[in-house]
């Protein structure tokens, strides 16, 4: 049995959202996953990679199929946001979590060594 | 278990999210219409004119989003900050928009109850 891994490393610049967003959305095609569905997994991949973002750090997403699902990882330095950083983010980093986990409830945040790891699983049919 | 090997992509360049903001008038309602996608990185220039629109004069904003194909917090974040202003000023902002994944984010973040949300800007000003 094997399973795929799917990587995409992106600079730190708000500008690569938009590949971020692509990237998710071709990893959910690439299982079958269509429609609204993939929409919610757009909304939820960029609020992950703004948390990263205004972090400072580069946008890192893992898709990994794990059983009957795909986990989707978003990689933070923890703390790591400037005075500039948090001007950035208006809406602020617990708000753009609760709206991942209203799509996506199989949702955990994990810190360990300095870094934050948002976690969520899409489902396959 | 075996592991196919993993996928990498990483890109230098990245096409630009883009978004297209134009003005018009109808009747005494300002008509914003908002085309592209709206995240953290365009979400500045949505706040920026519709604070012009503001600053201009404009007491009663439609944000027309039927041209929206993405927006996530960062354009929530924005109309709120703007709807905020407006009313401060004794202004009214309602909402274009029938897409339903951009509905969504007004939904699942309780925010729909703020807006005037409709589907159409004609439906926007007779409310």
């Amino acid at each position: 049995m094997s399973h795929d891994v799917f990587d995409l490393l992106l600079p730190a610049a708000a500008q690569h959202l938009g590949t971020a967003r692509s990237f998710a959305a071709a990893v959910a095609r690439h299982y079958d996953v269509a429609g609204e569905t993939v929409e919610d997994l757009k909304i939820a991949i960029s609020e992950a990679c703004v948390n990263a973002l205004v972090a400072g750090s580069p946008i890192r997403v893992r898709a990994e199929e794990v059983g009957n699902a795909v986990s989707f990882a978003v990689e933070a330095p923890e703390g790591g946001e400037t005075d500039e950083q948090r001007e950035l983010d208006d809406i602020g980093a617990p708000a753009r979590l609760e709206l991942i986990r209203s799509l996506f409830p199989d949702t955990s945040v994990r810190t360990e060594e300095g870094r934050r790891l948002i976690r969520f699983l899409l489902p396959l049919a | 278990m075996r592991r196919s090997p993993e996928r990498a992509f990483a890109f230098k360049e990245s096409p630009t999210v883009e978004l297209r903001l134009d003005n018009r008038e109808e009747g005494d309602w300002t008509v914003l219409d908002v085309v592209g996608e709206v995240d953290l990185s365009t979400a500045p220039l949505l706040r920026a004119r519709i604070e012009e629109l503001l600053h201009l004069g404009a007491q009663r904003l439609v944000v027309d989003l039927r041209g929206v194909g993405f927006m996530d917090s960062s354009g929530l974040s924005v109309l709120v900050a703007c709807m905020k202003q407006m009313r401060e000023a004794g202004g009214e902002l309602a909402i274009a928009c029938p897409n339903d994944s951009i509905l969504k984010v007004f939904t699942v973040t309780g925010l729909d109850r703020l807006f005037t949300i409709r589907p159409s800007v004609g439906e926007a000003i007779r409310t």
